[in-house]
Formats: C-alpha cells, sequence, structure tokens
C-alpha cells in the first residue's frame, strides 16, 4: 500500500488527481490500469482485498472449487477407472488451495498496481462533492480530490426477507467459500448463474442439493431452449429443481433447517437440509457512498449511467455490478475500460449484445448476443443454425456429448444476432462468435474457417454451416 | 494562337469530370478531331478531341483530377509558339489529384511507361489492365517487357490482395444500400469500415435540411442547378414554344399490351410498359413529320438523319435524358429492352455520352405523379418534346349510353422556328391514330 499522510487534501504537493476509483474490483482496478497506462494519475480506494468479489468472493473461488470437482465427476462417471468408488475430495484443502490462490492472485493486482503507479488507499470512501471523496481509515478521515470519478462499488450477496443468514445454517455465498465440511443436503435459494454453480459444485462434492427458483425458469436471461436442455441435464445429475416457487420461511429443525416453500399453483411444501444457501439476486453497493450528495441520477438500486459510463454528475463516471446493467465481471471490466477512455479523451461506448455471459455449470453455458426470443419479438427475419455435441467427434470422445451450439443469425446480411452455447468448454467457444460479432463478420464468416480436427470449436463452424442448411455432420435437411 | 481545351457540359445534371487519361503529354503534336483525353463524369466516360491542330502546349490538369465543365484543361500552340503565362497560373490552382485509395489498379501514366521497353502486346494488356510498366520485372531481350511478364506481375499483384479493410457487413450494407464503400471513413480498428460507418455515410446526402429550415434563407445554386436554369432559360426565351394537346383514347394500346405482355415477357425477358409503345409510336410519327427530328443551326434546319427517341428519367439531383437510337426500326421487345437498361444505368450513373446525346426527340411522363396534362420546356436543341399525363377514366356518349373509356392527355411543344401549329398538330394527330389503331401501327412487334 502506498505511504499516505493524512491531510485535507492529498495528492502530491496538494494537486488533483486526475482519476479517482471507488472499489478495486474487476470495473475499478481494470479501470485504474488503463488510465495509468494512458498516462493519467490514478488513485484507487478500496475497503477490503483488491480484486473485489470476482477474485475474493466470486468468480475465482468457485471456479477453484470447480477445477477441483469436475475431474471427480469424470472419475466417478467413467467405468475406466478402478477403485474409484473410494474418491472423494477434501472440503478444507479445497478451501486452502483457494484461498492461496486468491492471495496470490490479490498480490498481483498490487504488483500491476506498482507497475503502473497506481496509488491506493484501503478505507471506505464516499463523496464530500463531486471532486472530493472522504476516506474513514482507522476511525480518521482523510480527503482526496480528483477531476474525474469513478464508481466501481460492485455489489454485495443478496439476501431474502424469509430467511435470514446467520453464517450457521443459513449461508450467504460469501460463508459458503469458506465452508469446513460438505453437508448431507443443501437448499439453494436462487437458480440465477450463481445459485446453478453452487449447485453444480456441491452436487459433485455429493451433497443432494435442491434449488428454488421463484421465477418460472433457472438462468432466466439465457435463451429459452438453452435453458430448457440445461434444466433437463442438472436433474438428470440429480439436482433437484423447483422452479415457480417462493421461499416462505425457514427454521431450525432437530439441527437441520425446514425451508417451508410455495408453489406458482399455491400448493405448500417443505425441504428440510443441513445448509441453506441464499444466492439471490445481488445487491449494489451504494450504501454509504454519498450519492446524495451529489445528486446522481439512479435507476432502482442501481447507478443510472449512459454508454460512456457517464452518471448523472459531470465528470463522476460508474462501472461494473453498481450499474446493474450486466452483472459479470467481463462486462464490468469491458465498462471500465471504457470510462477511462472516454475520461482520457476518446470516446467510446458500451454494447451489451458484444459482452458474452457464462455460467459454469457442468455443462456450461455461455452466449452472446440476442436470444431467439428477442429477435423474433423485435420482429427480425431469422434464422437459427444448431449443432448437438452429441454429433462433434470430440466431444463423445471425451465423454462430454450433452449440449448444443445454437446461432441465430438475420436472413439478408447473415449477421450472427446470438450465439448460444451449452456443453462442455461453452464459455472458451463463445470468444470465437463474440470476436465474429465485433468484427462485424456474417454468418458465412463463422462458417468458413477451418478447424482443427477434432475440437469442440468444430461445433460453431457446423452450426453456422448449419445455418445454410449445409452442415457436414448433421443429416440433410429438407 | 493559342486555342483552348475546354471541359464540356455533359448534359444537365454534371458539375465536374475526372480527368481519367491524357492520351497525349506537353510537346506531342496533334491534328484537329484527335482524341486527346479521357473524361469521366458521374454519369459518363467520354473522350474529348483536339479542337485544333498544333502542339499540346501545355496541360493544366494532371490525370486524376476533378474539374469543373467549362474550365480550359490544356491549350493547343502552333509549333514555335509560347503558350500564355496566364494558364500556367491557372494550372497551379488546380486541385491535387484524387488518387485511387484501394485495389490494385494504378493508372499508367506517360512518365512510368516512357522509356520502358515492352512489346505492342505486352503494353495492350498492361493498359487494358491497368498496370505500371515501370513496375514490371521484364525477360526480353534487352530488357523488353514481354506479354508474359505483364500476366506475371498480374498474377503476384492480385496474390497481394490489401488486407480487408472493410467489415463483411458493412460491405453487405453498402451493396444492399448501393453505396461505394470507397472513401467512407471508418472508425473500426485501423481505420476499418465498419457497419455504422457505411449506413451513416448513405444517409448524409439525404440529409436535406429541414423544411422549415429553408424559409428566410439564401439557398446557393450548385453547379447543377446553375446548368439546368441556364439551359432551360436559354430553350424558354430563344426558342418560341407552341403547346399543342390532344386526348387519346387508351384502351386498345391497354389491351394490346395485355394481350402481347407474356409473349414479349418469354421472348425479351423484359416487361414492356406503355411507355415503349409511345416510345415506337412517336418514332413511326417522326418518320411521316422529319421537322419534329430537327435542330436550328443559324438559318438552316438540320434535319437529324436518325429518330433517336429520349426519354427523360428523373434522378434524385436532377434528371438526364437517355436516348434509344432509330427508335423506328427497333421492335417493341428491343425497345422495352433498352429503355430497361438506360433507365437502370442512368439511375446508377452509368450512361455514357453517347447514350446522353444522341436523342433527337424527348418524351417526358409525370402520370406517375397523377399530373392530367402539362407542357413541357424543349430540350434544345431539339425541336420537339411530347408529354404524357396520366390515363384516366372519362364519360362519354354512345348510342344514349353513358359509358366510360381511358383517355390520356398527350402535349406537345415545339420550336415555332422550326415548326408551326399546324404540323404540330398534324403530329400529334398522327400519333393518336396510331395509338388508338395500334394492332395496325404496332404490326411489327
Amino acid at each position: 500500500m502506498a505511504t499516505l499522510t493524512p491531510t485535507t487534501s492529498v495528492g502530491t504537493g496538494g494537486s488533483p488527481y486526475d482519476i479517482a476509483v471507488i472499489g478495486a474490483g474487476p470495473g475499478g482496478y481494470v479501470a485504474a490500469i488503463r488510465a495509468a497506462q494512458m498516462g493519467a494519475r490514478v488513485l484507487v480506494i478500496e475497503k477490503d482485498d483488491l480484486g473485489g468479489t470476482c477474485l475474493n468472493r466470486g468468480c475465482i473461488p468457485t471456479k477453484a472449487f470447480l477445477s477441483d470437482v469436475k475431474p471427480l465427476r469424470r472419475i466417478k462417471n467413467s467405468p475406466v477407472y478402478e477403485g474409484r468408488e473410494r474418491l472423494s475430495l477434501n472440503i478444507q484443502e479445497m478451501v486452502n488451495r483457494k484461498n492461496q490462490l486468491v492471495r496470490t492472485m490479490v498480490d498481483g493486482i498490487a504488483t500491476l498496481f506498482k507497475s503502473n503507479r497506481i496509488q491506493w488507499v484501503r478505507g471506505a470512501g464516499s463523496f464530500l462533492d463531486s471532486k472530493s471523496i472522504g476516506v474513514l481509515r482507522d476511525g480518521e478521515r482523510e480527503t482526496y480530490r480528483a477531476k474525474s470519478i469513478i464508481i466501481a462499488t460492485g455489489s454485495k450477496a443478496g439476501t431474502i426477507p424469509t430467511a435470514t443468514i446467520d453464517g450457521g445454517k443459513v449461508l450467504s455465498t460469501d460463508d459458503i467459500l469458506n465452508i469446513r465440511k460438505i453437508p448431507r443436503d443443501l437448499v439453494i435459494i436462487g437458480g440465477g448463474a450463481i445459485g446453478i454453480e453452487f449447485a453444480t459444485i456441491f452436487n459433485g462434492l455429493g451433497t443432494q442439493v435442491t434449488v428454488v427458483e421463484m421465477l418460472p425458469k433457472i438462468v432466466a436471461t439465457e435463451d429459452d431452449e438453452i435453458i430448457r436442455r440445461v434444466q433437463r441435464v442438472l436433474e438428470g445429475e440429480g439436482i433437484r429443481i423447483l422452479t415457480d416457487t417462493k421461499v416462505l420461511g425457514a427454521s431450525s429443525h432437530k439441527g437441520k433447517v425446514r425451508v417451508e416453500v410455495q408453489e406458482g399453483s399455491g400448493e405448500k411444501g417443505q425441504v428440510t437440509a443441513e445448509k441453506v444457501l441464499v444466492a439471490t439476486e445481488r445487491i449494489p453497493c451504494t450504501e454509504g457512498l454519498g450519492l446524495e450528495t451529489i445528486g446522481l441520477k439512479m435507476e432502482g438500486p442501481f447507478i443510472a449511467a449512459n454508454a460512456k459510463m457517464e452518471t448523472s454528475t459531470d465528470g463522476v463516471y460508474a462501472v461494473g455490478d453498481v450499474v446493474g446493467k450486466m452483472m459479470f465481471a467481463n462486462a464490468a471490466s469491458a465498462e471500465g475500460i471504457i470510462a477511462a477512455e472516454n475520461i482520457m479523451g476518446r470516446s467510446r461506448e458500451i454494447d451489451y449484445r458484444r459482452i458474452p455471459s457464462c455460467v459454469y455449470a457442468i455443462p456450461e453455458i455461455a452466449s452472446v448476443g440476442m436470444r431467439e426470443t428477442d429477435a423474433r419479438e423485435g420482429g427480425l427475419e431469422i434464422r437459427v443454425g444448431r449443432f448437438p455435441y452429441r454429433s462433434s467427434g470430440r466431444a463423445v470422445a471425451m465423454g462430454e456429448a450433452e449440449g448444443i451450439v445454437k446461432i441465430i443469425a438475420e436472413k439478408e446480411l447473415g449477421e450472427i444476432l446470438g450465439v448460444h452455447i451449452l456443453g462442455e468448454n461453452a464459455t472458451e467457444l463463445i470468444a470465437e462468435c463474440a470476436l465474429a460479432i465485433n468484427l462485424e463478420a456474417s454468418i458465412e464468416d463463422l462458417a468458413e474457417v477451418v478447424k482443427g480436427h477434432p475440437t469442440l470449436s468444430e461445433a460453431i463452424m457446423e452450426a453456422a454451416l448449419d445455418w445454410s442448411k449445409a452442415s457436414i455432420h448433421q443429416p440433410r435437411k429438407k | 494562337m493559342a486555342t483552348e481545351v475546354i471541359i464540356p457540359a455533359l448534359g444537365v445534371v454534371v458539375e465536374t469530370v475526372k480527368i481519367l487519361r491524357w492520351l497525349k503529354s506537353e510537346g506531342d503534336r496533334v491534328r484537329e478531331g484527335e482524341p486527346l483525353l479521357e473524361i469521366e463524369s458521374e454519369k459518363v466516360t467520354t473522350e474529348i478531341t483536339s479542337p485544333a491542330s498544333g502542339i499540346v502546349g501545355c496541360i493544366l490538369y494532371p490525370e486524376g483530377s476533378e474539374v469543373p465543365i467549362t474550365k480550359v484543361a490544356a491549350v493547343i500552340v502552333a509549333e514555335g509558339e509560347a503558350v500564355p503565362e496566364f494558364y500556367r497560373q491557372q494550372g497551379e490552382e488546380a486541385p491535387p489529384p484524387s488518387m485511387p485509395t484501394a485495389g490494385p489498379l494504378v493508372i499508367l501514366t506517360e512518365r512510368a511507361s516512357k522509356g520502358v521497353k515492352a512489346v505492342p502486346a505486352a503494353r495492350k494488356l498492361a493498359e487494358k489492365e491497368g498496370v505500371d510498366l515501370s513496375l514490371v520485372r521484364p525477360t526480353g531481350p534487352h530488357g523488353t517487357i514481354m506479354k508474359k511478364d505483364v500476366e506475371a506481375y498480374l498474377a503476384s499483384a492480385i496474390s497481394r490482395k490489401p488486407l480487408q479493410r472493410v467489415s463483411t457487413l458493412a460491405r453487405k450494407e453498402a451493396a444492399r444500400l448501393g453505396v461505394s464503400v470507397e472513401g467512407i471513413h471508418g472508425t473500426g480498428t485501423r481505420g476499418r469500415v465498419m457497419r455504422a460507418d457505411v449506413l451513416r455515410a448513405a444517409e448524409q446526402p439525404k440529409a436535406i435540411p429541414e423544411e422549415e429550415d429553408l424559409f428566410g434563407k439564401v439557398i446557393p445554386m450548385n453547379k447543377m442547378r446553375q446548368v439546368i436554369g441556364r439551359r432551360m432559360a436559354e430553350s424558354a426565351f430563344t426558342a418560341p414554344h407552341i403547346y399543342l394537346f390532344i386526348d387519346v383514347n387508351m384502351e386498345r394500346v391497354l389491351d394490346l399490351r395485355e394481350m402481347i405482355l407474356e409473349d414479349v415477357e418469354r421472348q425479351f425477358k423484359v416487361r414492356p410498359s406503355i411507355n415503349d409503345f409511345l416510345i415506337k409510336a412517336v418514332a413511326l410519327t417522326i418518320r411521316e413529320y422529319p421537322l419534329l427530328n430537327a435542330t436550328l443551326r443559324g438559318d438552316e434546319i438540320h434535319v437529324h438523319p436518325e429518330i433517336n427517341v429520349g426519354l427523360a428519367v428523373a434522378m434524385d439531383d436532377g434528371l438526364i435524358v437517355p436516348a434509344i437510337p432509330r427508335a423506328d426500326e427497333l421492335s417493341l421487345g428491343t425497345i422495352a429492352q433498352m429503355r430497361v437498361d438506360l433507365v437502370d444505368r442512368a439511375r446508377g450513373g452509368k450512361l455514357t455520352i453517347e447514350e446522353v446525346q444522341r436523342g433527337t426527340f424527348t418524351i417526358s411522363s409525370l402520370a406517375s405523379f397523377d399530373i392530367s396534362f402539362f407542357t413541357a420546356i424543349l430540350n434544345p436543341p431539339q425541336s420537339g418534346i411530347l408529354t404524357v399525363g396520366r390515363t384516366q377514366d372519362q364519360l362519354y356518349l354512345e348510342g344514349g349510353q353513358v359509358r366510360t373509356r381511358k383517355v390520356a392527355n398527350c402535349g406537345l411543344s415545339v420550336d415555332h422556328r422550326i415548326v408551326d401549329g399546324a404540323v404540330g398538330a398534324a403530329f400529334l394527330q398522327s400519333l393518336k391514330k396510331k395509338l388508338e389503331n395500334p394492332s395496325f401501327a404496332f404490326r411489327q412487334l
């Protein structure tokens, strides 16, 4: 951490920073680095460890767990491994490994800050006016001035009034990452991306998982066809999924938690489990920021920002979950870069249709652009190309034949409007499609790319060919 | 005495032309009537011949320049005569040539090809493909470029296809909107032209100021409007116009069109319109009244040897009148084919000067605007122009019964210096007869 003297106005010689960033998550730290690269003097204010939710309590920790769980699942499902029944996972070692790699990566961000001459202070920042931020450190308040400010305070774990998080039996997503014992059964409230990821992890650990989702479908932001398929697969893996179901209450019952639920039909029921995980929609962190002092316009609980990531107050930008347009780390980073570049004199706008969304279940879900229903409801003339993993030599050889690539393109120009992938490595495969959309390739361009064989990426080429009824490895269409 | 080579006005709508190529260099001897340079406008490409015999004294605009019409492009001087200093200064003001921006095409310049030894076949190919011979590696004796050397160069130049600087969607969008991606400012990485850039470029010319903005404003006339204005005023104020109108019963010709539609379509792959019947009928009527195919030159009436009927084509930025040559001799299907092609190319700005200049009579129809009848100003130096109004139902009495028939009003404007009222009226009457008895008039389809 940079050494700083608590004065009323900090900055070398009292001159203000070019940019102050509140929050060092994937939105904030990326914006800080980009701005520093472009020559700005940057200050970062973070009340916790660098890296934000993504690195400390989100993306990276869950991926560490998934990577532990995945080989075991594969081995257990394959008769080629002898003695596989005896294998099990040590959750404490998993948590240790996770903590260690997180620490390494947090240090990595500090190193990046240093090499970019970015100063950072630990403390909770709050606006004094639109150009100065007070930071509470050890009971003392320091004031920092900056010409532009980026709010990147992110979001915190969701709650639900009918099931109070106690850290013991009813857990937040933060709590469960440091769990010491694999629960025998687990109720996950919330079937969004986060809930489904944890469901996958704990199902892999041998826990009986029940997902309770209030909406009629899980991962509701994805394409309907993909949702139907993934639900079927997850259920096949032994995960119980209750959609269109509300949680009425949670209470202790014989050392377990009993969760009272009510289906859309009105029918009530209960699920009893050792632990309950609350994985409902995350809450933007705006409390204590002093947004009212600068009169920032809000959009519900989120900060209102335009495509340039400008807020209603001149010189104040907001990026990431606190804006809530697309609550993914990759979106936050993209927004952070755009905010930084706009401050530094470029003119850039975010286009969410070019940002992929990734759900790390088994199988993975990844998508970019429009859903089929969006395109049809928008009155676009479209055609859809599909290719099932079952027809991919590589997928079958891997024992991962569950999945599909679905590409939606406009009929006349062949504009790629959306790509939806369910299956092994979907989150990596989507990158090619995001590139194609970014370069304004047509679906024919995507079909013409020659792939290595056998690879999963051939499925994208085949789905693009299928769009023109020319898929090689699918039965001919009339 | 020095003779100026002036860039001519190419039809009504042309403001500037591009000099494609000088066929002579400074110091070259030239004969009167010999091709001197090639020019291209939005509408046409043509050669300009030397107005005098002598020496090319100076060339004022290099190849690739955009030159406003009526400007002096070169000066022809007599042997030994100096070029007046005045012209040189004018040339210095010339705008820099707009160089070709994309593609392997290199305009062959005199300087580049001079001093290069090449066999005629190689030169011919190089010229056809636009290859700069100085860039070709010779393999012939004494460093002579052979035809195969040019071919080898072309093969290599083509294999070095330039980096794709236009996104696929931008290219497709441009094709759909019929705009050229050349010259569009690209906002993608490394100046790549993206779809939004094409859409923006396509919108720009349409960005006409809001109507209310024009009130109280002064609008400067662009070259095109000035030219239209000058020519129309000249025609209206020098040629004394007479206007004659006649009603034509269109029922039979409409029926005939219906009857032969399928056959013509099958044979000529084109749908004949009523305009095609008009063109043919007018051409046949002109045969009977040659003065409607004439031009006044001093005190002489020059009757053109061919009957070339022009059709006024409205465009976004004015109008143009491509003509169908010898329309009197052509079958209806051929006329339809030519009309479709000419109108298409007129809208695409791809007519040749010949196609625009050969007209000896003009037909102008505003039927599609629901105009019943109108007068037209002669398209100089022609002596007649036929106007065509919409076809509408008209009541008439037949054996005491009220009936309807389909009638179109045709108007004729003639230059009274050449054509008297009675001649014009007789022309219209004969035309009416043909259209009302089409099976006889169009017996040779």
